[in-house]
């Protein structure tokens, strides 16, 4: 019995034993399994890795090339408005020296022809001549601007340069059945720190521009001093306005706003794009307020840092 | 196919019959059994896995398929639960498969094959489902179907048509609790 009994317990160990070898060899085949799926995922991710970093390099060169090309790109327009700026710059300057020949030779003349027919014609002649050689001269400074190097600014007597402006357009405007009115009561200073060229030029292209296309009727000339010492001058007329989609393309150069405008006047189409970047020379900046059918008004405004008040009156 | 589908059939058969089960099914296949979610893998080695299961479990081999299709789903959504996070139904789940997980999965594995899955949403509410693969595990398919049921605890009914050219068209629809 003894003997069965032992002979049964060896038969149970054994049998147990191949249950755990069994079971060990399960878990080692699993293991196995395991460690295979992971070496086979580092691989895997290893090459995403390198594929990755290799596209990035490609990524960089292409930048690198693309930021080249669009830097050369840049440099190629700059380069060709700065030559188209130099061109017309030239071609103003040449162009100038035949019609100042031409309005001198036109003057001599007018003084010794006597046929009333002749002197009409000259007089054509004369205002023709004059008005190209000031739309050279405004096409000069449009493109000096481009370029403009801050000039003196001066302090200047503000009355004295309004009414030099005035006894330059009263008479023009008048011709035209404009009365200008100017308005500096609001002033209490004389003197003020502007460029006076410049606040001249802008002037003279906001009054050409009213004598070109305004109704007959008063023209006022204002300017104001602001509370925060900004300054502001305005040219207003009493029509007949502009259209809104107009506005936009009057402040590009040598635009004309539609064809019936362009028809009813004679203009460059200069004026308005001049007296816009004269005021953004300036450090300021210029706004019409206008309607069709309503007065125009074109003010050019100048901040406080560019203009002091120095001597109060 | 992609390892994670063989990663979730694993833990499919695991959560079915243990770990045990699954060593059975391996070693019956003469499979590797090594699969990482980062592979992709013959579409035979499956088949023969699935062929040992259901040597093993006795049941015929559409069944083991929608079996652990159906026990996978949810270990398959619980890997991506960024991608369904708009989802809150079976319907919804099934509706972002073709149009947002499969795009995503293409990003990720431009290697990648996965299956055509066309929804239209019928005017009863049913979604109208035509799966379409070179593999033809429709069977799979039905059983994903019917797991969404179980990953939202919003049981569905399946209506199946097996199509001449080998794709398979499932009306989903939920089940209205009795009140």
């Amino acid at each position: 019995m003894t003997q069965i009994g032992e002979s049964d317990s060896t038969l149970a160990s054994s049998g147990e034993t191949l249950d755990v070898d069994k079971e060990i060899g399960r878990l080692r085949r699993r293991l196995d399994r395991e460690r295979l799926a992971r070496e086979e995922a580092e691989t895997i991710a290893e090459r995403g890795l390198r594929d990755l970093y290799l596209a990035n390099q490609s990524l960089d060169g292409r930048v690198a090339e693309r930021t080249a090309e669009l830097h050369d790109a840049k440099n190629e327009v700059e380069r060709a408005l700065a030559s188209t700026s130099v061109f017309l710059g030239n071609l103003s300057h040449d162009l100038r020296t035949p019609i100042n020949g031409i309005v001198g030779m036109l003057e001599l003349l007018s003084e010794s022809v006597t046929d009333a027919q002749h002197l009409t014609w000259l007089q054509t002649a004369t205002e023709s001549a004059e008005r190209l050689r000031r739309l050279l001269v405004r096409l000069l400074l449009y493109v000096d601007l481009e370029r403009w190097v801050e000039g003196s600014t001066d302090p200047i007597d503000i009355h004295e340069l309004l009414d030099h402006v005035v006894a330059h357009w009263r008479k023009p405007l008048l011709q035209r059945g404009q009365v200008l009115i100017v308005d500096t009561s609001s002033i209490a200073c004389h003197r003020i720190r502007v460029d006076s060229g410049l606040v001249r030029h802008f002037l003279d292209e906001a009054l050409s521009n009213v004598q070109e296309h305004a109704n007959a009727g008063s023209v006022r000339l204002e300017a104001l001093v602001g509370d925060d010492g900004s300054f502001e001058l305005s040219v207003a007329d009493t029509g007949p306005g502009i259209e809104a989609q107009d506005l936009k393309t009057f402040l590009q150069p040598l635009r004309h706003g539609d064809e019936e405008t362009t028809r009813r006047a004679t203009g460059s189409g200069i004026g308005l794009a001049l007296a816009n970047r004269l005021a953004s020379v300036m450090g300021g900046s210029f706004t019409i307020d206008s309607h069709p059918g309503q007065p125009t008004k074109a003010s050019l405004q100048l901040p406080a840092a560019y203009v002091s008040q120095l001597t109060m009156t | 196919m992609k390892g994670v589908i063989f990663n979730v059939v694993q833990e499919a058969v695991e959560q079915l019959g243990g770990a045990d089960l699954w060593d059975d099914i391996v070693d019956k296949a003469g499979a590797s059994g090594a699969y990482t979610g980062l592979g992709n893998y013959e579409d035979a080695e499956l088949v023969s896995l699935v062929v040992a299961a259901s040597d093993i479990l006795d049941k015929a081999v559409p069944d083991v398929l929608v079996l652990v299709g159906r026990t996978a789903l949810p270990h398959l959504a619980n890997k991506a639960p960024e991608l369904i996070k708009d989802a809150n139904s079976p319907i919804e789940l099934l509706m972002l498969v073709n149009d947002v997980i499969h795009v995503e999965v293409l990003k990720l594995y431009p290697d990648s094959d996965p299956p055509e899955l066309r929804h239209k949403l019928r005017d009863d509410g049913a979604l109208l489902l035509t799966y379409k693969s070179k593999r033809n595990m429709g069977d799979l398919a039905e059983g994903l179907i019917r797991g969404t049921g179980d990953f939202y605890d919003q049981p569905v009914e399946l209506d199946r048509e097996d199509l001449d050219d080998g794709a398979v068209q499932f009306v989903v629809k939920a089940v209205v609790p009795a009140s």
